[in-house]
């Protein structure tokens, strides 16, 4: 009894609320009577009109297993990123996330908490179609091992969807607009369990499901610190677990694919063309920093400079960005050569020029009147849009018969990966420089205001 | 433990939510904070409770900037929100339990609390009820309780009494003076004036985001009531009455007002004390004769002209 007190009092409160209202949710255990039900008549259905041909006598067990493992994945990964993240977005609007703000609980415990009852709940529905699925074993046609193989990409797929689930219900946009890509994440959400039975079709190997786990060992994480950032305070420093998380997922990875050299294409283009879009987002920090951030700045100039990237701001994002962007680059084209490395760089460049306009467009121009800095995004996003599409309108109406020629490319970041990368490398350099000079003053006074304040004092 | 407000500033685009809010208060003292809605309140809450951060201007909590150390200042407070907890799922001893971890309590530490608060709060006999079941004060006893568990020294309360009916009120009233006289600092924000005048020992009042009066009630009040005010009520001949009061010295002005006669003097109790010698000397015969009061709600109404921000 001693044992399990002592289990119960380290268990994360989260977790431990979370079971609570798991267990006692008519909603939950009717979802749970419900899926045995459907895997009870699924298996008899299966049985009693196979049961006579003899065809299919080696497959029966393996026939069976894939209908019941349909069932599986549509009930775990739709209820359990819906029981987890939805009753948080209620929460938000309660203002009960305040109420664990003013406690001393952080925020990446709330988060930690809630994956972990999400694997709970997971594995309460696993132990439900344990049963049926030794049933299938015994039938013949599949192994213990596979069956188990399957399983666990299941684990894996439905934790990525919780995390998704909670990043989505944590986005500072209206109820509208949630509930817009809400429909849209449920509809990627329906993809899954097919997607995972046509793998299943053709058989999974062990080392799929290795390389399927540790990609979603690092999606977590990383996907986890950016939750955990959306529900931290506006006023604390938002971006250091993000990129902390991020580099040292991005380091890890790096180093797995010494072991695994397949993979370092794929590392290097995913970091970059996501430190490429991460350099749009990061448009959209508040580029002056809260008190309680200036309070954590080092007063060392030198441990100053290490911490900037890792410090809210748009410069400091974009510093950041561009410290991995850059250095995978490096990597990459000392792994694969230039020409494959100057198709990353003018991609990052292409992202950091439309940054740089969107930028200085809503500081300087009217835009300001009507845009916030928070939306500063938006802007980069539709300048880059117009950037892929207004030289083809052009092109077209120039010439409608004709193939549009290098020049009418520039501008479109994914131009770059079809041909003469260096040339977009040159387009988007010379167009960054001059929307660098344009922004100097304002990129200065942000390094400038980088440093911790000198004029308050406790009073007594 | 002590409490200073120095020189608030927040501002939400164009709106100056806080103007320079300054005030002080110490432990073992419930101070309220009044104004109308849009005042500031609010927002001088939330930064008191470390959720929100002032653009200028700090707050201390026993010498702990809000600004500075915000993890330190969540150790020593208490908030208490306008909202009560509905949940479905949770019981009340679940809700506290919980929190209490939150706070990082664990094992004999985590039970004890909860259950001393359970005790104190006097929901010990509804631990197991979920909360959407209970009464709203009883709710807001958990919500109190709730804000407890880490026994802070500061308590911050955002319209408590709000909702509440009467004889919830009066039990929230005892509850915040048991703890008042447990030397906590309380700063409760309410619009039920009455409420805080009875309990509360001193008043910051707040408009559009800044302090019109701030003090102890009783020093308020004679800020505000610059004369002795009588109310004198004659059983027969007022006209009489009136004039005799007009003829003592330390009278300056006396008025009829539905039957009642309203007399401003120049002096202290002791001269009200001898003007009805006076009167009854005279041969005036009195129903009532009362020195006028005038309350938070009086003062609130005086002095605030129903700005918003």
């Amino acid at each position: 009894m001693s044992v399990v007190n002592w289990m119960v009092d380290r268990t994360n409160p989260v977790v431990l609320r979370e079971s609570r209202q798991l267990v006692r949710s008519r909603f939950a255990v009717g979802i749970m009577m419900a899926f045995l039900l459907i895997m009870v008549v699924a298996s008899a259905l299966y049985v009693l009109t196979t049961g006579h041909k003899s065809y299919n006598a080696f497959s029966k067990g393996k026939d069976l297993f894939m209908i019941l493992y349909m069932i599986l994945g549509y009930a775990t990964i739709l209820f359990v990123p819906a029981f987890t993240a939805l009753p948080f977005l209620g929460q938000k609007q309660a203002n009960s996330m305040d109420l664990l703000f003013v406690s001393t609980i952080p925020p990446r415990s709330i988060i930690f908490g809630k994956m972990i009852s999400a694997l709970w709940m997971t594995v309460l529905l696993f132990s439900v179609s344990m049963p049926f699925m030794v049933l299938t074993v015994l039938l013949r046609g599949i192994g213990l091992f596979e069956v188990l193989l399957y399983l666990a990409m299941q684990m894996a797929l439905v934790l990525l969807a919780t995390i998704g689930c909670l990043l989505l219900v944590c986005l500072p946009t209206s109820r509208v607009f949630t509930g817009l890509i809400g429909i849209g994440y449920f509809m990627l959400l329906l993809m899954f369990p097919g997607l995972t039975l046509s793998f299943g079709s053709r058989g999974v190997s062990g080392e799929f499901v290795a390389v399927l786990l540790v990609v979603v060992a690092l999606l977590l994480p990383m996907l986890g610190a950016l939750t955990t950032t959306l529900i931290s305070p506006k006023v604390s420093n938002r971006a250091l677990p993000a990129r902390i998380t991020i580099t040292a997922c991005w380091i890890v990875a790096g180093l797995t694919t010494i072991l695994q050299p397949d993979a370092f294409e794929a590392w290097s283009y995913i970091f970059v063309l996501g430190a490429g879009l991460a350099l749009f987002l990061c448009t959209s920090d508040p580029s002056v920093l809260s008190r309680r951030v200036q309070h954590a700045v080092p007063k060392n100039a030198f441990l100053r400079l290490l911490a900037f990237p890792f410090f809210n701001g748009p410069v400091s994002g974009w510093a950041w960005c561009l410290t991995l962007g850059c250095i995978t680059i490096g990597v990459h084209t000392l792994g694969l050569g230039y020409s494959e490395g100057s198709v990353l760089a003018s991609w990052l460049l292409y992202g950091m020029m439309y940054s740089l306009m969107a930028v200085f467009i809503r500081r300087v121009t009217f835009v300001r009147r009507f845009c916030s800095e928070k939306y500063t995004w938006a802007i980069a996003l539709f300048l880059a849009a117009l950037g892929c599409i207004l030289p083809l309108l052009a092109n077209f109406a120039v010439d409608p018969t004709g193939r549009a020629k290098l020049l009418w490319h520039m501008g479109n970041p994914f131009a770059a990966f079809d041909k003469e990368p260096e040339s977009h490398l040159l387009f988007a350099g010379v167009v960054c420089g001059l929307f660098l000079l344009l922004n100097a003053r304002w990129i200065f006074r942000q390094f400038a205001a980088f440093r911790p304040p000198q004029d308050l004092k406790p009073k007594a | 433990m002590k409490i200073v407000v120095d020189q608030l500033h927040k501002t939400f685009g164009k709106n100056t939510a806080l103007d320079g809010v300054s005030f002080s208060f110490d432990s073992g003292h419930i101070f309220g904070f009044v104004g109308p809605n849009g005042a500031g309140k609010t927002t001088t809450m939330r930064i008191l409770s470390t959720m929100m951060e002032p653009d200028h201007g700090d707050a201390f909590i026993d010498g702990v900037s809000v600004v500075q150390d915000p993890e330190q200042v969540r150790r020593c407070i208490g908030f208490v929100p306008d909202s009560l907890p509905e949940h479905k799922d949770i019981t009340v001893h679940e809700y506290l339990e919980f929190f209490a971890r939150a706070y990082g309590m664990r094992g004999k530490r985590c039970r004890t609390a909860v259950a001393d608060i359970e005790e104190f709060t006097g929901v010990e006999g509804m631990r197991d009820k979920v909360l959407a079941a209970l009464s709203k004060g009883m709710k807001q006893r958990v919500s109190v309780g709730r804000a407890l568990l880490n026994d802070p020294g500061v308590i911050l309360m955002d319209e408590p009494a709000a909702g509440l009916d009467p004889r919830a009120r009066i039990e929230l009233r005892e509850l915040l003076s048991a703890l008042a006289e447990q030397k906590k600092a309380i700063l409760v924000s309410s619009h039920i004036l009455s409420e805080l005048t009875e309990i509360c020992h001193g008043v910051v009042i707040i408009e559009s985001g800044r302090i019109l009066e701030k003090g102890t009630v009783a020093d308020i009040k004679s800020r505000m009531q610059a004369s002795l005010k009588l109310v004198v009520r004659p059983l027969e001949d007022p006209e009489k009455v009136r004039h005799e009061l007009q003829r003592l010295p330390t009278v300056e002005e006396a008025h009829d007002e539905a039957g009642e006669l309203m007399v401003s003097i120049d002096g202290d109790e002791d001269a009200g004390a001898d003007i009805l010698t006076a009167l009854v000397q005279q041969g005036c015969r009195l129903a009532e004769f009362r020195q006028e009061t005038v309350d938070l709600e009086d003062i609130f109404m005086s002095i605030t002209k129903g700005n918003v921000q």
